[in-house]
Parts: C-alpha cells; sequence; structure tokens
C-alpha cells in the first residue's frame, strides 16, 4: 500500500480493515481531488507513518484486527511528531465507545460522501485538486 | 322398826295377810310405799320412803304431801291437781321432779292409786314412789354419750369431706396442664404439682418440693420475653409474698440442656385474717409449643420475605439458613448438588460462630457419602425427619472413630432434610438439626420446613428462569448489536460508493470517469449488495437453528474440495496480512455430508484463524482414519484461547474475551458445532494462551462415504 509520493504530498490515510471499504473510500476519496492512502489495521498504519509520512487527516475505523482503533490512537498521542494530526473516527459502534477516542469528529457508519468531504476539506484545504 | 298405819278396817284380809304385807312394805327400800289420807296429809311411812324423801315417819306423817313438791309445783297447785284427778279418775302417774328432806331435787315415778271402802266410799290414797336419779342419770349420760358419738360421728364425716375435698383439688391441680406452687412467707414451697415439676425440670412434684429455691432457679437463666434478664426477686411468686398480684410472660433457658421454655406466670398472694401475707400461689401456663409455633411461623414468613427479595439464590439461601437458627433449628445447612454430583455446603448456621466453624471443618474431613440422608433425599425427592438421633444411628453414619467422637460430642438430637428441587430436578437439600435445646422434631415441623424447601425451590426457579430470560435478552442484545454492526460495514462500502458516484454525477465529474471505470464502480456496488444478502441470509440462519433442528441436505462430497476452495477465497486476506494458509490431505475424503454447511464449517474455522492469527502462518490438514471418520484441523500461531473461554466460545454471540474489537457476530463456532454435531460428529478445541489454537473436527463418513490413503500429502 506504500505509495513513495503519498509519503511526502498531502494525502489521506484511510485505516479501515473492511478492504471493500476502505478501497471505495480511497477511490471516492481521489475522484474528490485528495490523494488517498489505505491500512488495513492499525499497525499497517504505524508502519507508513514511520516512513516520515504525514497525513493531513486520518479517518480511523475502530474496530480491527491486530491492531485496534484505539490502541491506534494511544500510539499516536505517545509520539509528539504525529499526536497532532488530525483524526476522524468512522464506526458502527455504541457513541460512548467511539467518544473514548480522542478525535476531532465521529462518522457513524454507514459514512456518506458528503460528510466525509466536509471533514476532509476542513483539514486539507490544499488536497483538491 | 313398826310401820306405822291406820287401821283401815278391811273386814276381808285376814291378819296373818296384813302381817305380811306389812313385812314387805316395811321391807321395801327401793320404794316409797305410803298412805294418804282423803285430805292428802300422809298416813304412813315405810324405810323406802325415808331412805328417798330423808324424813323419818314421825317428822312426816300428819304432813300434807305437798311437801314433796317443788315450789313451783305447789304455787301451781299441783298437789291438790293430782288428787282431784285421782278422785275423779282413781289413778295418776308421772315422772317428775320431787324434793327430798334436804331440799335436793330428784327424779321421781310417782303412782298415785285411790283407795275405796266397801261402800265405794274414798278413804284415801296410796302413793308408790321410785327414785329415779340413777337411771335418770344414766339415761342422761347415754344420751350424753349418744350425742358426744353423734357430734363425733359428724365430725368424722367432715374430716373425711375436708379430706375427700382436699384430695380431690390436690388431683385436681396435680392434673391439669397448668404448674402450680405454693410459697410460704419465708420462700419455702409448700405445695406444687407435676406440671410445675416438669417445668421446672424435675421428675416429680416430690423432688421439686424437697429442693431448695436456689437448686431451683440454679437450674435456669430466666428472662423477659425480650430477651433482658428477669431479677427473681421480681417473679410473680416473690411478688405474691410482697402482696401484689401480678403476670407476665417468663422465659427458662436450662443451663444444662440450653433448652428453652415459654410461660405465662402469674402470683397471687393468700391472706390471713389479719391481712397479713399468709401464701402466695403462682400458677406457670407453659406455652412453648404455641411459641415455637408462632416462631415457625414468623420464621416462615421472614425466609419467605428473604427468598423474595433478590434473585441471587445462594445469597438468600444463606439469610434463610441464618433466620433458621436458633428459631427452628439449632443447626441448619444448605447443601448444593455440583456438577459432578458431589453435594457442595453453601451455608451452615449455629448460633455459635466457634460451632459454625466446627461444621465446615467437618464436612472438609468428612464429606458426606452416597447413603448419607442429604443423598438420599435429594435421590428420592422426598423429606426425612429422623425425631430422635440415636446412638446407633450416629455409630453407622460415621465409620471414622474421630468423626463419632465428634458428632457424639455434640450432642445431635433430632434432624429433618428437605430436597430443593427445581421441577423434578433436585437442585440440593436444607438440613435442620437440634442438639442443644433437646427439642425433637414431629411431624409438624417436617411439614413447616417441607414448606420452607418448597419456597426455597420456587425462589430458585424463580432465579433461574429470571437469569435464563435475562440471558436471552442479553445475547438479543448482542445479536442485534453485531448484526447492526456486521450489516454497517459492507452497507458503508456500498453507501460511500454510491454516494461518491451521485456527487460527481451533481458535480458533472461522472462522465470524466471512462466506462472501464464506472462499470468497476458499479460492479463493486454490486458486489458488496450481494454480500449483504449472503450476510442477512446468514444472521436469518442463525435465527432459524436458534429455534430448531438443523436439516442437513446429504450428498457425496469431497471435504478436501470443499477446504481447498475456502482457502482461495481466503489466500488474499492471509496475504495482506503477511501470513500463508497451508493444506496437507491424501487425496480427496470424501462422505456423505451437507456440502454448503461443511463450507460454512471450513469457513469459519479458517476465516477466525486469519482474524487472529495475526500475519502467522495457519495450518490446515485432513486424514482419514481407519474407523470410518476424517479428521480436519485448523491450527494457527495467534494469541490462543484461555482455558476459561475455550467452552464458552462455542455458545450463541460468544467470543474469546479479548476479540472484543475483532468483528464477527459470535455466531461462527456456535454454527460450526451444532454442524459438526448434526453429522454425528464432534469438534475439539487444544489451546494455550500465547500458542496458538488448534480446531479439531471429527466427521463419520456415513454410509456414501469413501476412504482415502492416509498418506500425506501437500498441497
Amino acid at each position: 500500500m506504500t505509495d513513495d509520493a503519498a509519503t511526502s504530498a498531502e494525502h489521506i490515510l484511510v485505516v479501515e480493515d473492511d478492504r471493500e471499504l476502505r478501497e471505495t473510500l480511497c477511490e471516492a476519496l481521489e475522484m474528490e481531488g485528495y490523494a488517498a492512502i489505505g491500512a488495513e489495521n492499525g499497525r499497517v498504519a504505524l508502519r507508513h507513518l514511520a516512513t516520515g509520512a504525514r497525513p493531513c487527516l486520518i479517518l480511523l475505523d475502530l474496530m480491527m484486527p491486530v491492531m485496534d482503533g484505539w490502541a491506534f490512537r494511544q500510539e499516536l498521542l505517545k509520539d509528539p511528531s504525529l499526536a497532532a494530526i488530525p483524526v476522524v473516527v468512522m464506526t458502527a459502534a455504541p457513541a460512548a465507545r467511539a467518544a473514548a477516542v480522542a478525535s476531532e469528529a465521529i462518522l457513524y457508519k454507514p459514512l456518506h460522501m458528503g460528510a466525509v468531504v466536509d471533514l476532509v476539506q476542513e483539514h486539507c484545504p490544499d488536497g483538491a485538486a | 322398826m313398826t310401820v306405822a298405819r291406820n287401821n283401815i278396817g278391811n273386814r276381808e284380809v285376814d291378819d296373818e295377810a296384813v302381817d305380811l304385807l306389812d313385812l314387805l312394805i316395811e321391807q321395801i327400800v327401793d320404794y316409797a310405799i305410803f298412805v294418804l289420807d282423803k285430805d292428802g296429809n300422809i298416813a304412813s311411812w315405810n324405810p323406802g320412803a325415808e331412805r328417798i324423801k330423808g324424813y323419818a315417819a314421825h317428822e312426816i306423817i300428819g304432813q300434807p304431801y305437798a311437801a314433796f313438791f317443788t315450789e313451783e309445783d305447789r304455787k301451781a297447785g299441783k298437789p291438790d291437781a293430782i288428787l282431784a284427778h285421782v278422785r275423779a279418775h282413781g289413778r295418776f302417774q308421772e315422772e317428775g321432779l320431787r324434793v327430798r328432806k334436804d331440799g335436793q331435787r330428784f327424779w321421781a315415778s310417782v303412782v298415785v292409786t285411790a283407795l275405796h271402802d266397801r261402800r265405794g266410799e274414798l278413804r284415801g290414797f296410796a302413793k308408790i314412789t321410785r327414785d329415779l336419779t340413777e337411771r335418770r342419770q344414766a339415761e342422761e349420760s347415754a344420751r350424753l354419750a349418744a350425742a358426744e358419738q353423734a357430734a363425733r360421728r359428724q365430725a368424722e364425716l367432715d374430716e373425711g369431706e375436708m379430706r375427700r375435698s382436699r384430695d380431690q383439688l390436690g388431683l385436681i391441680l396435680r392434673g391439669i396442664t397448668e404448674g402450680v406452687t405454693v410459697l410460704t412467707p419465708g420462700g419455702r414451697m409448700i405445695f406444687a404439682n407435676d406440671a410445675a415439676a416438669r417445668m421446672c425440670g424435675f421428675d416429680d412434684a416430690e423432688a421439686l418440693l424437697a429442693a431448695t429455691p436456689q437448686q431451683v432457679l440454679g437450674r435456669f437463666e430466666v428472662s423477659r420475653e425480650d430477651g433482658s434478664p428477669f431479677p427473681p426477686e421480681e417473679l410473680p411468686g416473690r411478688r405474691a409474698l410482697q402482696g401484689v398480684a401480678s403476670s407476665t410472660v417468663v422465659r427458662f433457658r436450662e443451663k444444662a440442656t440450653g433448652e428453652e421454655r415459654w410461660s405465662f406466670v402469674s402470683g397471687a398472694p393468700v391472706f390471713d385474717s389479719h391481712g397479713k401475707v399468709d401464701l402466695a400461689v403462682s400458677v406457670f401456663r407453659e406455652f412453648t409449643e404455641r411459641r415455637r409455633t408462632e416462631q415457625a411461623w414468623q420464621f416462615l414468613a421472614e425466609a419467605s420475605a428473604a427468598l423474595a427479595s433478590s434473585l441471587d439464590y445462594q445469597a438468600t439461601l444463606k439469610q434463610v439458613v441464618d433466620l433458621a437458627v436458633p428459631r427452628i433449628a439449632d443447626w441448619c445447612g444448605v447443601d448444593i448438588l455440583s456438577p459432578d454430583g458431589s453435594l457442595a455446603q453453601l451455608a451452615v448456621a449455629h448460633f455459635d460462630p466457634s460451632k459454625r466453624e466446627l461444621a465446615r471443618e467437618w464436612r472438609r474431613r468428612w464429606p458426606p457419602q452416597p447413603e448419607a440422608l442429604p443423598y438420599q433425599v435429594i435421590r428420592t425427592g422426598q423429606a426425612a425427619l429422623i425425631s430422635e438421633i440415636t446412638d446407633a444411628m450416629i455409630e453407622a453414619g460415621a465409620p471414622d472413630p474421630e468423626q463419632r467422637r465428634v458428632a457424639m460430642q455434640l450432642g445431635l438430637r433430632s434432624a429433618m432434610v428437605v430436597p430443593l428441587m427445581a421441577g423434578k430436578e433436585a437442585l440440593g437439600a436444607l438440613t435442620f438439626v437440634t442438639a442443644e435445646s433437646g427439642r425433637r422434631y414431629g411431624a409438624e415441623d417436617l411439614i413447616l420446613a417441607t414448606e420452607i424447601g418448597r419456597r426455597a425451590s420456587l425462589a430458585i426457579e424463580n432465579a433461574r428462569a429470571y437469569t435464563e430470560a435475562r440471558e436471552a435478552v442479553r445475547t438479543r442484545d448482542n445479536f442485534l448489536a453485531i448484526a447492526s454492526h456486521e450489516l454497517r460495514t459492507p452497507l458503508s462500502a456500498l453507501t460511500v460508493l454510491v454516494s461518491s458516484l451521485v456527487r460527481a454525477a451533481a458535480q458533472g465529474r461522472l462522465l470524466k470517469l471512462t466506462p472501464e471505470a464506472l462499470t468497476e464502480r458499479l460492479g463493486k456496488a454490486e458486489r458488496q449488495m450481494t454480500q449483504l444478502g449472503r450476510l442477512i441470509d446468514r444472521l436469518l440462519d442463525v435465527s432459524r437453528l436458534s429455534s430448531r433442528d438443523l436439516h442437513l441436505e446429504r450428498e457425496r462430497a469431497d471435504l478436501v474440495e470443499i477446504t481447498r476452495d475456502v482457502i482461495s477465497r481466503y489466500d488474499d486476506v492471509a496475504a495482506e496480512a503477511g501470513g500463508s494458509i497451508e493444506l496437507t490431505c491424501a487425496g480427496p475424503s470424501v462422505g456423505s455430508w451437507d456440502r454448503s454447511r461443511l463450507d460454512q464449517v471450513v469457513t469459519n474455522l479458517v476465516g477466525n484463524a486469519v482474524k487472529y492469527a495475526g500475519g502467522g502462518p495457519i495450518q490446515v490438514s485432513i486424514s482419514s482414519g481407519s474407523s470410518g471418520h476424517v479428521r480436519l484441523t485448523v491450527r494457527d500461531q495467534g494469541p490462543g484461547i484461555p482455558i476459561a473461554d475455550q467452552e464458552r466460545i462455542f455458545g450463541q454471540f460468544e467470543r474469546a474475551a479479548d476479540s472484543e474489537n475483532m468483528p464477527g457476530m459470535g455466531l461462527g463456532l456456535w454454527l460450526v458445532r451444532r454442524i459438526v454435531t448434526a453429522h454425528g460428529g464432534a469438534i475439539t478445541l487444544s489451546s494455550n494462551p500465547g500458542q496458538g489454537a488448534t480446531f479439531s473436527v471429527l466427521l463419520p463418513v456415513g454410509d456414501r462415504g469413501a476412504t482415502t490413503p492416509d498418506e500425506g500429502v501437500r498441497s
């Protein structure tokens, strides 16, 4: 999934274990003019960030194998260089559990592109082509 | 002595005869025989007259005979009246008082006869007097003696009557159920009936009367109804000695046995004629039985309230056991049947905490044998009553000499065991035992105990039904949460796809997509819809399978082929996580199976392995045994499953504790087990935390099955 061009350019990181949703979301963002990179769990996403990539926004699913959204968020907050990256949670989990994650906003599944693009525009002003 | 006589000139009487008569008269000393002239003057006198009347002949002859009469008779004219009577009738006779010369009165028998001559003319009177004093005295003393005897007889009769009354009163007092005692002002007991003796712990009234007040009171702890000490001087009998009547409830606890008795005691003083207390009468009406009945009902009410108060039946059973002591038992315990069929002591109560500990220790050292009463009660579902625990019973029930020694020391007296039932299934038993109180259980106690057992059983059943209902609600909520999550993810992909196409169309960007790109996106939408449809089918399948049996569509199917197919679907996913799936088999493994259901089995096991393997290798193997079985194993090197969770994860909507954030409905393994068992097979799991998990499915091949040579071939 690592795209060398994307690690330096402004992009959106989509952390979602469901392949269909992850790919669909990346393609839809690209159709909106944003660069998007997918990661299937928290560990893969951390590996991506470890390459020096600094996305303008992370769209984060919570329930994932290997490393879930809660654990991933904790890891981000531990690293000062990553802690400031805005995170938007995407979840089908109950509101209370999703709220336990420090985030800019919570998107409840099923997702609507209009709502996703509104948040993306807010955090990635330069992204839209 | 010569007889003084007038010549009365009876010519018919010859002289010889007259002489003889004179001689007779002269010699008679017992009778006074003399003659009066016609005027009543004394004309002759004989020695008898002299002896009786006291006059000599010369003193009295010529005197009127009225001298012999009492003053009163003379004044009344009795002498003349008698003569007048004799003149008229010829004769007068009486017994009456006469007077001697010395004035002494005496009782006399008197006959006066008229003396007529031949011409019938009255010439005088003959008077014969006899002194009746002695006879009279004899008669009087006889009368007195008779009167005395009559009086004595009466007195004897009276005394007999009194004694009989007293005896009757004693009999009545002895026979009544109330205890009666009588105290003297000095505090000495002078009467007690047997009932009083028994209440005081003596065999009979004699034993009680022989005891000192200290010996009697020293046997008991005496307390008021509320349990506070009762000072002996305030007891009604003692207060009665102070002249005060009173009544009160008194609890006597026999120090030796611990047996408690309840009495209603009243005391009343008996005063003497001076108004001083002569006696104090105490009446004891024992109502221990009634009190026990009251306590039993109170226990029943409180136990019922406790049982209804909470659905935690283990906690409420402990409460019931505590409430039973000391009101209906000295010991009370509850045992619950463990899954292995042994009895586990849930709670035991005794008013002395050290004894409670002894009971626990007892159970640790000597667990009940299969023939022990609680087991019998549980097996039969029938309550048991042992009114009197004999030494022989203890010996039979306690083969260990040490156990026997402790049992004897406890002084167990009586016991009841009632079953705790849920429907027809025994859950445990409630045991009630008496020792110190000396109380003996009877049929009525067993009725109460059985009722308690019944209510406790009902409470357990309610608690279980509630737990099951709550479990069902929790399962349903879990199902809804998982189902909604499982549906939302594919729905989300579809929504994102369609909403992004709608946005593109609205913004005129849709036409920028190449036909291939557009086809690809719409194809994806179609796939996602298909997946959603499949998910819904699965959910419905599970919902159906929850409520009815699994129906198999058996056909000739090859497990190796099914497994290869499943692995091919997961290869990409596994590779994406950095892992791989390896299949080891020895050619086809054919059996009479439901192909699509076995696909579900393998899909779930492989899918789970991929999900939990964390990128590690997954090994799948299929082998055929000679016994007509095929074995499928799926091994991952993931985090493993704690032993505590290994059975639970086969439940509906259950997942391993640390997999909360894992997608999945928690239905997979439940379904897998159902399908495998419907095929007559079995599934086992072996796992240790940190060392991965191995699921092993053993499937009988069925009639149309075919086995393959057991040669390991890597695919």
